[in-house]
């Protein structure tokens, strides 16, 4: 593949976002949040580049004009990267946190049963039509960004949320980034390129499968470093922050984040052939990959895992709230004859059900493919990792 | 025959298959939808209009069946535009017979205006 320049990679990416041609349901305020988030990232990104002599194949990291939810990371003609970030993705997190905080302290807990070994054809159809700038992805830019706003002017929600929906899509862009991010550390690209002329004795699916698990696994550690430092650092300069709040609002936000990915797709089986695992099994690597990431004391493990827990419970309970009101047709009515689904596919079962046995099991898996596929990547196997 | 096949493909199918193809050599947080897919493969056609100019403009094999419109003047057509995609190259890994397909829907008469006079 000839390789694109910046301007042309940035120009089919949709072109860079400005104060000026940002959509209208994004405030002036929300624009300049969402571009520090991304500058204080660039920065730690560097730092960690640095820290493994890699300083030179840095790129940028552009807020892109499109409504996609999906970050995207490309190699540029001068062996340097330029890591992409839709609007769609902050855009769609703060809309989706505030929909969800709504429930935040007045969760009905309610249960919704399905399955996830149920293969439900069409589920796309079960999305009520004000939700489905949230959970599908099949309008260009205009009619997205209307419809979004509209979306986003009907929810009504206590003001006191703001700071909560702000630090949620900070830290959700920290991890969505990181993820594509761990792609140009771990040496991503090389290792492509080098799978393409030479037999590695692994097949080219499960190669690339691999380094998108490998790469959720660095974007955990990477979040969760990002995160204590700038906790560290807000503490030094004597602000009230904490991190236990944080660590619920990182384990609530990426949450969030794999309920939105694919959420039509909610069949276990229906990832054999894709570059990446069911939500539900994403979600538990993430919680898994930075429980491992804490080097810290006993008791902050301890505390990782109840905030994190509360955060993910906290965000399912609250998701299912939302099934429920789409349910009642608060969000508009199904075409005659379609069924009700649950809007995410993050259908839990029960604690050593067949569901968490197979979570697990797929888990486990993915951890043994990242085995194989760090042995051919210098930066684990020399020992230059953060 | 498989390179005709791309003549009785709509845009949308002609352009998810180039943006699947664009998207081949890039990581992304999670799969890009189709409508993705389709959006880039149209910003991509529109940034490559000038080499895809080149290509196709300066072709006398092209110029001397452009203006055909029964089927076997398209099918002739699409083999003229393959070859000269071919010949010009530096499309990677864009499909060339979905490329060449996509060209006819788009218009050689719009794309070669030179060819009118």
């Amino acid at each position: 593949m000839n390789q694109l320049s910046l301007e042309e990679a940035l120009r089919l990416a949709g072109g860079a976002i400005t104060a000026n041609n940002k959509p209208n349901l994004i405030s002036a305020n929300q624009y300049l949040d969402m571009v520090s988030t991304l500058d204080s990232l660039g920065a730690h990104f560097t730092e960690i580049l640095e820290s493994a002599d890699l300083a030179h194949i840095g790129g940028p990291l552009v807020l892109t004009n499109s409504p996609s939810f999906s970050c995207s990371a490309k190699v540029l003609p001068d062996g340097s990267f330029a890591l992409f970030v839709p609007m769609g993705v902050p855009a769609r997190l703060r809309v989706l946190a505030r929909l969800l905080l709504r429930f935040w302290g007045k969760e009905s807990r309610i249960r919704v049963v399905r399955s996830v070994f149920d293969n439900i054809p069409n589920e796309k159809d079960s999305v009520p039509p004000q939700l489905r700038p949230i959970f599908l992805e099949e309008l260009t830019s205009d009619p997205y960004w209307n419809e979004l706003n509209k979306l986003d002017e009907s929810i009504e929600i206590d003001g006191t949320f703001e700071t909560d929906v702000r630090e949620l899509v900070h830290l959700g862009l920290v991890f969505m980034a990181s993820h594509e991010f761990s792609h140009v550390l771990h040496g991503h690209f090389d290792l492509m390129s080098r799978a393409r002329t030479e037999d590695l004795g692994i097949d080219q699916s499960a190669l690339r499968k691999g380094m998108e698990v490998d790469a959720d696994a660095g974007a955990s550690a990477i979040a969760m470093r990002v995160l204590m430092k700038d906790v560290e650092s807000a503490a030094k300069s004597h602000l009230d922050v904490s991190i236990a709040t944080g660590w619920l609002r990182l384990a609530y936000v990426v949450t969030l984040i794999f309920a939105v990915t694919d959420s039509h797709r909610k069949f276990a089986y229906g990832y054999q052939q894709s570059y990446y695992n069911h939500p539900m099994v994403r979600c538990e690597l993430f919680f898994s990959s930075a429980t491992k990431s804490i080097s810290g004391s006993k008791e902050a493990k301890q505390l990782w895992q109840k905030k994190s827990t509360e955060g993910w419970m906290k965000c399912v309970f609250a998701l299912n709230d939302l099934t429920r009101e789409a349910w009642s047709g608060k969000y508009g009515n199904l075409p005659d004859g379609v069924p009700h689904a649950p809007l995410h596919a993050l259908l839990y079962g029960a604690g050593f059900g067949k569901t968490d046995l197979w979570t697990l099991e797929e888990m486990q898996k993915s951890l043994s493919l990242v085995n194989k596929i760090r042995a051919f990547l210098p930066i684990f196997t020399s020992r230059k990792m953060m | 025959m498989e390179n005709l096949d791309a003549l009785n493909k709509s845009v949308d199918e002609l352009d998810l298959e180039i943006g699947r193809a664009l998207s081949f050599d890039e990581f992304g947080s999670s799969e890009a939808s189709d409508i993705e897919l389709i959006e880039r493969a149209r910003r991509w056609f529109e940034i490559n209009l000038d080499k895809l100019h080149g290509a196709v403009c300066e072709s006398e094999a092209i110029r001397e069946h452009f203006s055909g419109i029964e089927a076997q003047k398209r099918n002739e057509l699409l083999a003229a535009i393959i070859d000269a995609l071919l010949k010009f190259g530096g499309f990677g890994t864009v499909p060339i017979a979905s490329l060449a397909a996509r060209v006819i829907h788009y218009g050689v008469e719009r794309l070669c205006p030179n060819f009118q006079k």
